[in-house]
Parts: C-alpha cells; sequence; structure tokens
C-alpha cells in the first residue's frame, strides 16, 4: 500500500467517524431535549391537574356552604317573622340571608381572604343560624389585638364548615341554649391559631348518635374540608394542622374544640 | 474532468437545487423569520457551484470560486447565529475575527488564486462549531417545550454542526491531501448532501407545523 493510499484511508476513516460522531451527537441532544420536554409535559400536566382540583374544591366548597338544610331552614325562618308580620325584622335577617350568600360566591372564588372579611362572614352565617335556633344560640368572635385584621389572611372557605359543625353536630342536639366561642390567637408574624369550642354534645357522642342512627355517618362538608385542608398543605403555600377534641375528655364539661393551626409560609 | 468527479459533483448539485426548491416553495411559511436570509444565500450558492462545475468543464481550475465561497459562506452563516443566539456578540466577536483571518491568510499563506484558504477555512470551521454548540447549549437550558423535529433552525444548525464536525479532519490533513483526489470529493459530496439535505428538511418541516 502505497503512503498516498494509506492517507486516503486514513482520511476517510477519521472523516466517517467524524460524520458519525456529529450525527450521534444531535441525535444524543434530540434525545435529551425529547426527555426534558416529557418532564416539562409531565410537569404541566401536574400543575393543570392541581389546579383542576383547587377549582373541584372551591365548587365542593361552595356547595357544601349553600347546602339545601341550611338555605330551606333560613327561609323558613325568615317566613315564619312574615307570617307573624314582623316586616322590620323578615327584613333585616333578609339582608344578612342574602348578604351571606352573596359573601359565599365572593369568598369561594378567592384563595385567601382577611380575618376582617372572615370575621364578617362568620358573624353574617351565625346571625341567620340564631335565627333558626330562635335564640337558644349564642356565640363570640374574639380576634388577638395582636393580628392585623386587614393585613393578615387566610385560606378562604375554611372557617365557615367547622363552625357550621360545630353548629349541626354539637349544639343541634343538646338541650336548652349552646354558646360557640371563636378565637383568632396571634403565633407569630405568619402564623394565626384558630380555636372553634362549643358547649354542645360533644364530638364522641355526636358520632355515636349518627352510628347508631339509621343514617350512615357522613359529613360532606367535613369530607370537604379535609381535602381542602391536604390541597392547601400540598400547594407548600400554607402549613395547616388541624386537631378535634371532645371537651369532655381534658376538661369536665361537655363540647368540642376544634383548634386549627395556619402558617403561611412567607415567600407568599 | 472524470465521470465519478462529475457525478459527485453532480450529487452535490441536486441536493443543492432540492434545497432550494424546498426553500422557495416554502418562501411565504419564513419569509419573515431569521431562516428568510437562506434563501438568498443558497441562490448565490447555486451560482457559485454552478461556475465550480462548469470551469472545469472547459480545463479552468479556479480556487478562486471556493475562496470567495469560503468567505461568503462562513460570514454568513457568523452573521445568521448573531440573529439566532441569545448573545449576540459571541457571534459578532466570531465575524470579526474570522474577517481579520482572511487578509492574514491570503497574505501570509499568498495562495487565494492557486489554492484554497485552509487557514480561513480552519477559523470558519471552528467559529461555527463554537455557535452550533451554543446553540445547543442555549436550547438546554430553555424551561419550555421545544419541538425539534418542527425547528427549522434545529435542522439547519444540526447540518452545520455535522458538516463542520465532518471537516475537522480534513483540517488535519488538508495540506497532505489531494484537493482533486477521490477520498477528498466523496467526503465532500457525503457533507454537502448532509448539510443541504438537513436545510431541506428545515425548510419542509415548515409545512408540517
Amino acid at each position: 500500500m502505497s503512503s498516498e493510499e494509506l492517507i486516503n484511508i486514513t482520511f476517510l476513516t477519521l472523516s466517517f467517524v467524524a460524520i458519525l460522531v456529529g450525527i450521534t451527537l444531535v441525535i444524543l441532544f434530540n434525545k435529551y431535549i425529547q426527555r426534558n420536554n416529557k418532564l416539562l409535559a409531565s410537569k404541566l400536566e401536574g400543575d393543570l391537574e392541581n389546579k383542576r382540583r383547587i377549582q373541584m374544591m372551591e365548587l365542593k366548597a361552595l356547595r357544601s356552604q349553600m347546602n339545601p338544610h341550611f338555605v330551606h331552614n333560613s327561609l323558613n325562618a325568615i317566613q315564619y317573622f312574615i307570617q307573624r308580620n314582623e316586616v322590620e325584622l323578615s327584613e333585616t335577617y333578609l339582608v344578612k340571608f342574602s348578604k351571606l350568600i352573596r359573601l359565599f360566591f365572593e369568598y369561594s372564588r378567592r384563595q385567601t381572604i382577611t380575618v376582617t372579611q372572615e370575621v364578617e362572614l362568620l358573624n353574617n352565617y351565625l346571625q341567620i343560624e340564631q335565627l333558626r335556633f330562635e335564640d337558644k344560640l349564642n356565640y363570640t368572635i374574639r380576634v388577638d389585638s395582636m393580628i392585623e385584621s386587614d393585613q393578615q389572611t387566610l385560606p378562604s372557605m375554611i372557617l365557615q364548615p367547622m363552625v357550621e359543625n360545630a353548629v349541626n353536630h354539637g349544639l343541634f342536639h343538646k338541650k336548652g341554649s349552646g354558646k360557640i366561642r371563636i378565637q383568632f390567637i396571634y403565633v407569630n408574624e405568619f402564623t394565626i391559631k384558630v380555636q372553634i369550642a362549643d358547649d354542645g354534645i360533644g364530638i364522641n357522642k355526636s358520632i355515636e348518635m349518627y352510628r347508631s342512627s339509621t343514617q350512615k355517618y357522613k359529613s360532606h362538608s367535613s369530607a370537604v374540608l379535609h381535602e381542602r385542608l391536604e390541597l392547601l398543605n400540598e400547594s407548600k403555600k400554607w402549613s395547616i394542622s388541624y386537631s378535634i377534641q371532645d371537651l369532655s375528655e381534658i376538661r369536665n364539661t361537655s363540647g368540642t374544640i376544634v383548634t386549627l393551626t395556619i402558617n403561611q409560609h412567607d415567600e407568599l | 474532468m472524470d465521470t465519478t468527479q462529475f457525478i459527485l459533483d453532480l450529487i452535490i448539485y441536486v441536493a443543492l437545487v432540492a434545497a432550494l426548491v424546498a426553500a422557495i416553495w416554502h418562501w411565504p411559511l419564513y419569509k419573515h423569520s431569521t431562516q428568510r436570509w437562506f434563501l438568498f444565500f443558497l441562490i448565490y450558492v447555486a451560482v457559485q457551484e454552478a461556475v465550480a462545475i462548469i470551469l472545469p468543464l472547459y480545463g479552468i481550475y479556479n480556487p478562486v470560486v471556493y475562496n470567495i465561497y469560503i468567505i461568503v459562506s462562513f460570514s454568513f452563516y457568523l452573521f445568521w447565529f448573531s440573529l439566532v443566539l441569545r448573545n449576540r456578540k459571541i457571534p459578532y466577536l466570531f465575524l470579526l475575527l474570522f474577517l481579520i483571518s482572511v487578509p492574514f491568510s491570503i497574505y501570509f499563506e499568498d495562495i487565494f488564486w492557486e489554492e484554497l484558504l485552509l487557514s480561513s477555512f480552519t477559523v470558519g470551521v471552528i467559529l461555527v462549531l463554537f455557535c452550533a454548540a451554543l446553540y445547543f447549549l442555549e436550547l438546554l437550558g430553555e424551561s419550555r417545550i421545544v419541538n425539534l423535529h418542527r425547528s427549522q433552525r434545529f435542522w439547519i444548525i444540526a447540518g452545520l454542526l455535522i458538516f463542520n464536525i465532518g471537516f475537522l479532519p480534513l483540517l488535519f490533513l488538508g495540506s497532505i491531501l489531494d484537493p482533486y483526489g477521490l477520498a477528498h470529493r466523496i467526503v465532500l459530496t457525503i457533507l454537502n448532501v448532509i448539510l443541504y439535505g438537513t436545510y431541506t428538511i428545515g425548510f419542509l418541516c415548515l409545512r408540517r407545523n
């Protein structure tokens, strides 16, 4: 083999290797980008799924707040005032009821509401419930002075279902008048503790009653609430711990206390 | 001119014409993009290749045509990269470097009228390879879904990358190789077919878009 042939063969070999290297690089790059695309697509799908779940939760929360029993009972109570010709009182409650419905719709669309707005909603809700209970229901709402009520935000549609549980499962079966105490306690700049206490029959008795009854024990608003708390914790914007205790287990009194510690992550 | 060389030149020309036809056919689809300059470039290359094929038929071997092609093509590619890359300064700097290398190459090698400007060619190949690598690096940093199969830029730059990597052995062995030898012509044909093939795919993928 002459040296010229050797050079030509070496050149051809090197050139083919170089071309192959170039093609391989492009193919590998293409594969990498495709893999990256898949990861991005799955992340996007996850985000979309999360958004869809949040919207579903908002809808469910709204549905649970607007439960037909509550609407029916409230309107019945207003009708009762109208029949008794207590026009002023019926007007007052009708206004409160319409305002409450408006707030349900408005806040269910929001991710967060301020403490002031939450208190306004709870006040409205409890006033309507008072109407149903014919003043056998008393309540107090206390907000720690350290909390900047107009600035501090909370996830929307969390507290009202809990208060509703206190009314429907705690006080409803109690003989005589009952009381609900709601407290907003300052923990630190990003954390608020909310306690909802009632002096009703207590969670243990309430569960027993539902189990022994022909009805299957199922609270729709509680299920929605748990799902929503789970979703909020998953969002990494909030850390919310939730505990429920029967007061007879810790004090010599009946009732239930729900404690909610809401921590808003500071990157928000 | 022997038959083999004529056939190889013809293959390059057919690949080039295919790219040119695709470029003209799909002109409305990319006339507002940075790739629009490729149509004019391909027209220039077609004319240049025609001259390069015709001249030897009359017994004239004129490397000046190829030397002008080297200057025009690398300048064009580096200019185009300055429009495509996010970091525009680097291709501009590369273009400047390349243009500076040309007079140096002409003056010191003193072969403009007789042989290929190997120094300028080497500089051009390396700079275009750098730009192609930069493009791929920029793509790696993308946080959005990129459909490469339908990206005209990707196909053009992939072609440029393979073409210029394939030229590296020529840069190493260029001084001892016969520029009109068969081995040289075969490699050149394959590289050109790949380059114009990727251009054609780049123009055709616009239709699918």
